[in-house]
């Protein structure tokens, strides 16, 4: 390295030592507004972070409620299949094995049997004999195990075989016809009918017993459960209540210590339609005129204005109590989907976008004190209806109840896609609204 | 409650005690805010990057070692936050420098003929790439490999941007004393 070499480095790093130096003794004055500024962004990354954490519980609550729900889901299917098969063996059993007591009754024409196909088509109810048999579940010996009620004739008959005891109730045929349905094949009434005149002793209702115990089980999720049914359209009410806030963006937001969100609760009607694979899509007409009460915390001191209004900000420090009524009109536009855990239950989740139609007026406590242009007390004048986009997304749980009503209550968020500028407040361009809350519905589903 | 330890500042902030984090922002943001200045155009932007850093400073307090120095680390993540914000915003733009003109000017020069305030004047009319490497090399000591994988760019350019801003920041200290000379006159 040449001398001159050496002496410019040497000078570089004089240079810079003394740079260094300087700016490290320099403290320049901070604005007063700069921790204020801090501080707000701590407030709304700590409200974020608890919002996080309370949406993970309600997650965490979603997931274990899904969870159980298939765990029993599984688990009855497992019983059920259980059961089926022991009923299959039962019956097998109490048919072909275990016939204790037969009552010899006069053989059924041959041209009845050929016309309801045969005997072994509609065996038992063409069956020439009235075959009692032991119960293998109860240990009971029942008269009508084995598919058939005894006419009252017989079941004297029966009762001096059997002892008073042992010879079971008839059952009510009504009772028990959801599940006939479900197990058994049934001649035509008028077959039985023929048969009950032809026949010496004759058959009276066709009933059978429900002999596992999951048949109504069986019936009911065949004929209710409408989540994996057809295409079915739907009506209903809904209703929406928590909490609204609205959020200040920009440096606008930075003249506010806190701002208290207010309740927020609407209700309308809800129409759409439900496809068979659980999708559906929705749509509906709500209003809300529950309105905002806003209170705000000023800051004493703030440098940014308010775009749109000329001069300094027309706001004073302090709390500050905002009388903000709001109509609003929604019209959402969602897809869903339903998640039957059951015949009774399901998850139900939905995401859309919701159009507004916004009319506003504000007023102000009388005690407070204003200056410029928003005087104690006064009240604006309406502003004209105005439109406004927002997006949103629920989830929760659905119950039904019988074959067309379905309840839901769903945890939900909604946020504003646009700001209010030259909205319902024009005067508060950098705002727009966060609604977090719950959703209550109710559909009639038409069959 | 005046004098309070580092250590305690830190377990405050961690605690998200907000009478600890502003006792914490009151006994740094000040010398911080001199640091910024010196990577940004004007003191709006300083306090800009210097809000952003206080609030990565509060959010990253509890992974602090007591081992090593607070303000050092402070510093380290005004700088970073610094970097960062020019590079997200993809305004660092590296004007070419003619090497041999930038070390014909290299010379001599009395920094303590100079208030702070002007320096820090001179060094934020920099051009913005040149600033960076500036005061990356010269006031927070990174070598020219380590400036190159900050922001981005090769060794040379680095080397060359901060001949050409410390030659800009030489004309600009001469051009101001010389003014001010003629003033007295």
């Amino acid at each position: 390295m040449s001398n001159e070499s050496l002496n410019d480095f040497y000078n570089q790093n004089r240079f810079n030592k003394k740079l260094r130096e300087r700016i490290d003794s320099f403290e320049p004055e901070l604005s007063d507004s700069l921790w204020d500024r801090i501080e707000h962004d701590l407030v709304k990354k700590e409200n974020r972070s608890k919002r996080a954490v309370w949406m993970v519980y309600v997650m965490g609550g979603l997931l274990l409620l899904s969870g159980l729900g298939i765990y029993h889901l599984a688990n009855e299917n497992q019983k059920l299949a259980e059961a089926i098969k022991n009923q299959e063996e039962v019956l097998q059993q109490e048919i072909y094995t275990t016939p204790e007591v037969r009552v010899e009754r006069e053989q059924f024409p041959d041209e009845i049997i050929a016309e309801n196909g045969g005997a072994s088509n509609t065996a038992p109810a063409l069956s020439n004999t009235l075959t009692i048999a032991p119960n293998v579940r109860s240990g009971r010996t029942e008269a009508s195990t084995i598919g058939m009620n005894p006419h009252p004739s017989q079941q004297a008959l029966i009762s001096e075989e059997l002892g008073e005891e042992n010879a079971g109730e008839l059952l009510d045929a009504e009772d028990n016809e959801e599940a006939n349905q479900a197990l058994m094949p049934l001649a035509p009434n008028d077959k039985l009918e023929s048969i009950n005149t032809i026949a010496s002793a004759p058959v009276s209702a066709f009933t059978v017993r429900p002999t596992h115990p999951h048949a109504k089980f069986v019936q009911a999720r065949k004929g209710k459960n409408i989540v994996p049914g057809r295409v079915r359209p739907y009506v209903g009410l809904t209703s929406e209540l928590g909490s609204n806030k609205q959020l200040v963006k920009g440096p606008y937001a930075a003249r506010f210590n806190h701002e208290h969100p207010f309740m927020y609760n609407s209700k309308g009607l809800q129409f759409g339609v439900k496809f068979r694979n659980g999708l559906f899509v929705q749509s509906g007409l709500s209003s809300s005129v529950s309105g905002a009460n806003l209170w705000y915390d000023f800051k004493e001191t703030f440098n940014d204005t308010v775009p749109g209004i000329a001069g300094p900000d027309s706001l004073v420090a302090g709390k500050t109590h905002v009388v903000n009524k709001q109509f609003w009109i929604d019209i959402p536009v969602q897809l869903g989907y339903i998640y039957s855990l059951n015949s009774n239950w399901a998850l139900t989740g939905q995401a859309g976008i919701t159009y507004s139609i916004i009319n506003a007026y504000s007023g102000f406590e009388p005690n407070q004190g204003f200056s410029g242009m928003d005087q104690a007390g006064e009240a604006r004048p309406h502003h004209p209806f105005k439109n406004y986009w927002s997006m949103s997304g629920s989830a929760g749980i659905a119950y039904q109840l019988g074959n067309n009503w379905m309840i839901d209550l769903q945890a939900q968020y909604r946020r504003g896609l646009q700001n209010f500028n030259g909205q319902s407040l024009p005067n508060h361009p950098n705002r727009t609204n966060e609604f977090l809350g719950g959703r209550l519905g109710i559909r009639y589903i038409m069959r | 409650m005046t004098n309070i330890s580092d250590i305690e500042l830190v377990q405050g902030c961690v605690d998200q005690n907000r009478f600890y984090q502003k006792k914490l922002y009151e006994r740094f943001a000040r010398k911080m805010l001199g640091v910024c200045m010196s990577y940004s155009r004007d003191t709006y932007e300083a306090e800009n990057i210097l809000q952003e850093s206080f609030i990565k400073i509060f959010e990253n307090i509890k992974r602090y070692q007591p081992t090593g120095s607070l303000e050092g680390w402070i510093r380290r993540i005004v700088v970073n936050t610094a970097t960062d914000y020019y590079r997200k915003k993809k305004r660092i733009k590296f004007s070419e420098v003619n090497l041999e003109d930038a070390e014909y000017m290299i010379g001599d020069l009395d920094l303590d003929s100079f208030a702070v305030r002007d320096i820090i004047k001179a060094v934020q009319e920099l051009p913005e790439g040149s600033r960076m490497v500036f005061t990356l090399y010269a006031i927070e000591g990174y070598t020219h490999k380590e400036i190159g994988e900050t922001l981005d760019i090769s060794v040379g350019t680095s080397k060359s941007q901060f001949s050409r801003a410390r030659m800009l920041l030489q004309e600009k200290l001469k051009r101001n004393e010389q003014r001010e000379s003629k003033r007295f006159l």
